[in-house]
């Protein structure tokens, strides 16, 4: 998996590619600890997410939160936004289709 | 002057070596008829035959090396060519004996030092033999290394694991800084070191005059060392190597110690996972209940020795027929750990809850779990049903598990979707009872992620699409049937492939 960041104004914009597994979850932890609250995960190139990987999504959703942020899902393709369906992880993230999307909602969510 | 004196020293020693040869040869001459047999060193006359001084007057000479050392054979009353050529045989004969049984006795020599190291190395094996524990070790070689080196003084130490051990005997001479110094230098210069107050004295504390410190080897590093202290006279060669011998018993005693506690630890830990198996699986229904209306099925196979799946069922007189299953993120210990807080939680919301309705003990679990969850980073799907007899109905909660296939009666399988998040994802759980009919026919399979999620080599999932046509294909058969069947058919596709994740199912059918 590999793993792009950016941050635009105070959002922190990451880009992962690859499968997202318990074995590359890891990274995203660390990528974590010096992200701002406010983050966007960005899964276009993800084919593949495991309940590890969405373990961690939801670590990373509680600790923006807690935080006074959100964390925000975009991009999905078709199979990743099946696995949010089924276990209706959608009622918890917010899931947009893009990322400027995603950035519109975490910036007007705090205005 | 020295040297000459030195020389005689040799002289007189060779001689009383090789004495009885020398007399041999000088009684044949004599019975020859030889007036005398005299053995010459420098123009000095160091040995005669009969033993009274002889004339300095005409002879017949030979040459003779003894040891390195040139002396001469003289015989007096005899002479002519044949005696001359004679003489000189015996000359060359007496100093290949001599070289002989000089080869012979240093062979000997050698043999009863090796056969004393063997005879000191074996008593040391059989004091450290009877122990594995480093500290009962160090403690028997520190006290059997002094005492085959005859050092008044040794120590013992070990770094393979901290703190440093070390073991003094009889009483500490060497501090443990000073120590630990000396370790470093013995591993920098990958050899002994070898110190004397003559040469090192600066580098010697007071009261120490003489240090040997040999390096003990574990698995090819320098972890521990031998120390001898004091032996009067120093270190001499078979010390040196005795010392290097007793080391390397050291490292082959340490190497049995290590192995010994590693596979210790690996069978501990291996006997706690066993004990948590046993734990876990009786956790599940030792036997399902006979519920009125239902053929019922259950099975779960944990990917490693224990899972995160798991399942229940309860059936209490005048109660619905209450069943769940449940998948812990993550597999092993942990979601072992997190599997039977959950299951008794769950377990317990269903028996004592006034209102226990699907949605009910999912939601009021999730009120219980979620600050634990959330402190581990961790979640759980959970399916819940409650089978209603009379009005052929299931009422069930679904918090984000899958999949969960329902197969009316002769239609198409199709999953029933969760209406909420895993408890443990967001603190209140949106969960609402959802109802399906359930006739003599119809069939409900929960299943966990393991089954859909199972790979072939290839790296294919099973998949849903695989699952639902199964579902239909078996729905005629008994609930064993499916279940078994469902079993069957994702490990026959994930065959030489590793089990990624645990398979669990439960299996209800309208009788």
């Amino acid at each position: 998996m590999e793993l792009k960041s950016h941050l635009v104004n105070d959002i922190s914009v990451v880009e992962l590619s690859g499968r997202f597994d318990s074995y590359e979850a890891p990274r995203l932890t660390t990528w974590f600890d010096q992200a701002t609250p406010k983050v966007v995960v960005n899964l276009a190139n993800v084919g593949f997410v495991d309940s590890s990987a969405l373990a961690l999504l939801v670590k990373g959703m509680k600790h923006c939160r807690q935080q006074g942020g959100d964390l925000a899902l975009c991009s999905l393709q078709q199979p990743v936004r099946v696995i949010f369906e089924l276990t209706r992880l959608d009622k918890a993230f917010g899931i947009y289709a893009n990322e400027n999307e995603a950035l519109q909602a975490l910036h007007g969510k705090f205005t | 002057m020295a040297n000459l004196l030195s020389t005689l020293r040799a002289l007189s020693g060779l001689l009383d070596v090789n004495r009885e040869l020398l007399e041999t040869t000088a009684r044949a001459w004599l019975g020859l008829g030889a007036t005398g047999f005299s053995l010459w060193f420098q123009e000095e006359q160091v040995a005669t035959w009969p033993d009274i001084s002889l004339p300095d007057g005409p002879c017949i000479t030979a040459p003779l090396r003894l040891s390195g050392v040139s002396v001469e054979l003289r015989v007096y009353g005899l002479s002519g060519l044949g005696y001359e050529a004679r003489l000189t045989a015996d000359a060359h004969l007496i100093a290949q004996v001599a070289a002989l049984e000089a080869e012979l006795n240093s062979m000997t020599q050698e043999l009863i030092d090796s056969q004393d190291q063997l005879l000191a190395l074996y008593d040391l094996t059989q004091s450290t033999r009877s122990s594995l524990e480093t500290r009962d070790v160090l403690t028997a070689l520190a006290r059997e290394a002094a005492r085959l080196i005859k050092a008044p003084a040794s120590c013992a130490l070990l770094l393979s694991k901290l703190p440093v051990e070390i073991v003094h005997h009889p009483q500490p001479i060497l501090t443990q800084p000073l120590l630990m110094a000396f370790f470093g230098e013995l591993q920098h210069s990958k050899g002994r070191l070898l110190l004397q107050a003559s040469d090192d004295g600066q580098r010697l504390p007071d009261g120490v005059t003489t240090l040997l410190i040999e390096p003990v080897r574990i698995r090819g590093e320098i972890m521990g060392a031998l120390v001898f202290i004091n032996k009067t006279l120093g270190f001499n060669s078979p010390d040196l190597k005795l010392a290097r011998a007793i080391a390397d018993q050291a490292s082959v005693q340490f190497e049995n110690a290590q192995m010994y506690q590693e596979s210790l630890s690996q069978t501990r830990m291996q006997t706690e996972m066993e004990l948590a198996q046993n734990v876990q699986l009786h956790l599940l229904p030792q036997k399902l209940p006979e519920v009125n209306g239902l053929d019922i099925f259950a099975g779960s196979l944990p990917a490693s020795q224990v899972g995160g799946d798991f399942y229940d069922a309860i059936y209490q007189p005048g109660e619905p027929f209450l069943f769940m299953v449940g998948d812990i993120t993550g597999k092993g210990m942990p979601a072992a750990l997190l599997m039977t807080m959950a299951r008794t939680v769950i377990r317990t919301k269903a028996r004592s809850l006034p209102d226990s309705s699907p949605a009910n003990i999912v939601g009021s679990s999730n009120d219980d779990m979620y600050d634990d969850f959330t402190e581990v980073s961790m979640f759980a799907t959970v399916f819940v049903g409650q089978y209603h007899h009379r009005d052929h109905l299931m009422i069930y909660a679904n918090a984000g598990h899958s999949p969960v296939i329902y197969c009316p009666l002769g239609g198409t399988a199709y999953l029933l979707e969760a209406d909420s998040a895993p408890l443990g994802v967001l603190p209140v759980s949106l969960c609402e009872n959802q109802t399906v009919a359930f006739n003599p026919g119809d069939v409900l399979v929960v299943a966990t992620d393991g089954f859909s999620e199972a790979c072939n080599q290839a790296g294919e999932m099973f998949g849903y699409d695989r699952l639902l046509r199964l579902v239909e294909l078996l729905a005629q058969e008994p609930a064993w049937m499916i279940g078994t069947g469902l079993y069957d058919a994702v490990t026959a596709f994930s065959e030489g492939h590793s089990q990624d994740d645990d398979q669990t199912l439960f299996v209800v059918k309208g009788a």
